[in-house]
């Protein structure tokens, strides 16, 4: 699983940082970093932080979900907006969500909704493209037992096509919360009243490498419990149900 | 003797009006005609195989019985009706077992009933569950399941929505013989004992010998029926009896030609009589 080698690789890389940097008087320590943590959570700081990114990821990933859902259900059902806006959804996916930030002050300046838009087109694609190859991808043999067992059009649907791509909305769902988590990330460094992207800056403003490198630890521990134990543990059930290996 | 060769009926001279019927169809896919000129009728309650080699169109009659496919030319007939598209009348069994893997075993059995009153459905499918020797499995996922079993659940299944046609496209043809020999007795024992009309795609004589009441011999290039011969011989048969060796072997003469035509074109592969 791709992110979860990248956690490993940025925690394996924030340790060896640390051990480093801790021979040094001036920089950041494990005690340190604990003691700003305890802090930073008695204050209510980094709760009030946790909060805010949280409900901006809940609303710029729901928001992503429907309309990366509707445009991957409207490419899997209508040819020509596949051709259209295929090629279009495979190639803006690889675009790493960071490139909006520009778009994003451009268009609605420093703000709520800049943060949020960047959240949106960094996940929805993937969310997009995870539908409609999913939904593309049914057996023809399973749409087959659908028709000779007789299903209405909507019981196709609903009792063959989704179960069937199930696997693979997930997978995308999954790789559009975390391009949004990302983004989101990068969103609030840039512009946010509270959030740990804001906490972070707020680190680095005043010189606190201890503040820093809790925050990146707080950032890593959300984005890993979400993908592990929400994603994870539903696409591990799905997966196991199927009898397929999860990967 | 009780075998006798005869030429194709033709439908609309019978006063019976057929279960299925096929008249005068032809069917292409591009440049390849995969059927051509085909009529056949089927009896309600019979057993008839189509028999034949690899590419000799005997999956594309299925389809258009089934309604996957549509004639180009002539016309496919249930009950004297035309087919308009697949329905739960003519029951399919694919060659792969084809259940649903996000379902359990006895939720794939139940899958055409309907849901509703649940105790009515729980207990038609236990009923299922115990005809086709899977009591102790209901709970398992289809890939928990060996292949035979897979395709004895697809059967309960099929047999499920209570279908008066079975169209079965080599549903047999991956598994190992002694599971096929014993699916052979477990689909028999189930036809003889619920009267249902079936048709049987396979490439197999012994199968075909078996288990119809009638073979339609195909040839290949284009997809046509050559003869079809009626199976007079009572159920269950032995194989060791000289009607039936008898059987095999003007079924084997039948389709020489035809092996040699299919050797010529892809070597010795394909084919096994």
């Amino acid at each position: 699983m791709k992110t979860k080698h990248r956690s490993l690789a940025l925690a394996i890389f924030a340790a060896s940082v640390l051990a480093a940097a801790s021979a040094e008087a001036d920089s950041p320590s494990p005690a340190g970093i604990a003691r700003n943590l305890a802090h930073g959570f008695a204050s209510g700081d980094y709760l009030r932080a946790l909060g805010a990114s949280a409900l901006r990821i809940a609303a710029g990933f729901t928001l992503a979900a429907l309309l990366g859902g509707a445009l991957g259900i409207l490419q899997a059902a209508f040819t020509p907006v596949r051709r259209l806006c295929g090629p279009l959804t495979t190639g803006v996916q690889a675009l790493p969500a960071v490139c909006w930030l520009p778009v994003a002050l451009l268009w609605f300046g420093r703000g709520e909704s800049a943060v949020l838009f960047c959240v949106v087109v960094g996940s929805l694609f993937a969310v997009a493209l995870g539908v409609r190859d999913g939904l593309a991808q049914v057996p023809p043999l399973l749409r087959r037992v659908g028709q000779t067992f007789g299903l209405s059009r909507w019981s196709q649907i609903t009792r063959i096509t989704i179960p069937a791509a199930l696997p693979a909305i997930l997978a995308g769902l999954k790789q559009g919360w975390s391009f949004g988590w990302r983004a989101l990330m990068a969103g609030e460094l840039i512009y946010a009243t509270a959030g740990l992207g804001r906490s972070l800056t707020a680190g680095r403003e005043a010189g606190d490498a201890n503040q820093v490198f809790a925050v990146m630890l707080l950032i890593l521990f959300l984005g890993v419990a979400v993908d592990r134990l929400g994603f994870g543990l539903i696409e591990k059930r799905v997966l196991a149900k199927r009898g397929l290996a999860s990967a | 003797m009780s075998v006798a060769l005869q030429p194709p009926p033709v439908s609309s001279t019978k006063a019976e009006i057929p279960r299925l019927a096929l008249a005068g169809v032809s069917k292409s896919f591009g440049a390849l005609t995969a059927v051509k000129d085909v009529s056949l009728s089927i009896r309600r309650g019979e057993f008839l195989s189509l028999l034949g080699p690899s590419g000799c169109g005997k999956t594309t009659i299925l389809n258009l019985l089934a309604g996957f496919e549509t004639p180009d030319t002539g016309r496919v007939l249930m009950d004297g009706r035309p087919v308009q598209g697949a329905g739960p009348d003519r029951l399919v069994i694919f060659q792969e077992p084809a259940l649903l893997p996000w379902l359990t075993v006895a939720e794939n059995i139940g899958f055409g009933l309907p849901q509703k009153p649940r105790e009515l459905h729980d207990e038609t499918v236990r009923l299922l569950l115990r005809l086709v020797h899977l009591d102790k499995f209901g709970h398992l996922r289809p890939h928990e399941l060996s292949g035979g079993m897979k395709q004895r659940a697809a059967l309960a299944r099929a047999l499920a929505v209570d279908p008066q046609v079975l169209l079965m496209d080599e549903p047999f043809a991956s598994l190992d013989p002694q599971t096929r020999e014993l699916l052979h007795h477990d689909l028999q024992r189930l036809w003889l004992g619920l009267h249902k009309t079936v048709v049987f795609v396979t490439h197999s004589v012994e199968e075909a010998v078996r288990l119809s009441d009638r073979i339609a011999i195909m040839a290949t290039q284009p997809g046509r029926i050559r003869r079809v011969l009626d199976v007079d011989l009572p159920h269950p048969r032995d194989f060791n009896s000289p009607e039936v060796a008898e059987l095999r072997a003007a079924i084997r003469e039948e389709m020489q030609d035809e092996l040699a035509k299919l050797a010529r074109r892809e070597g010795d592969e394909g084919w096994r009589p």
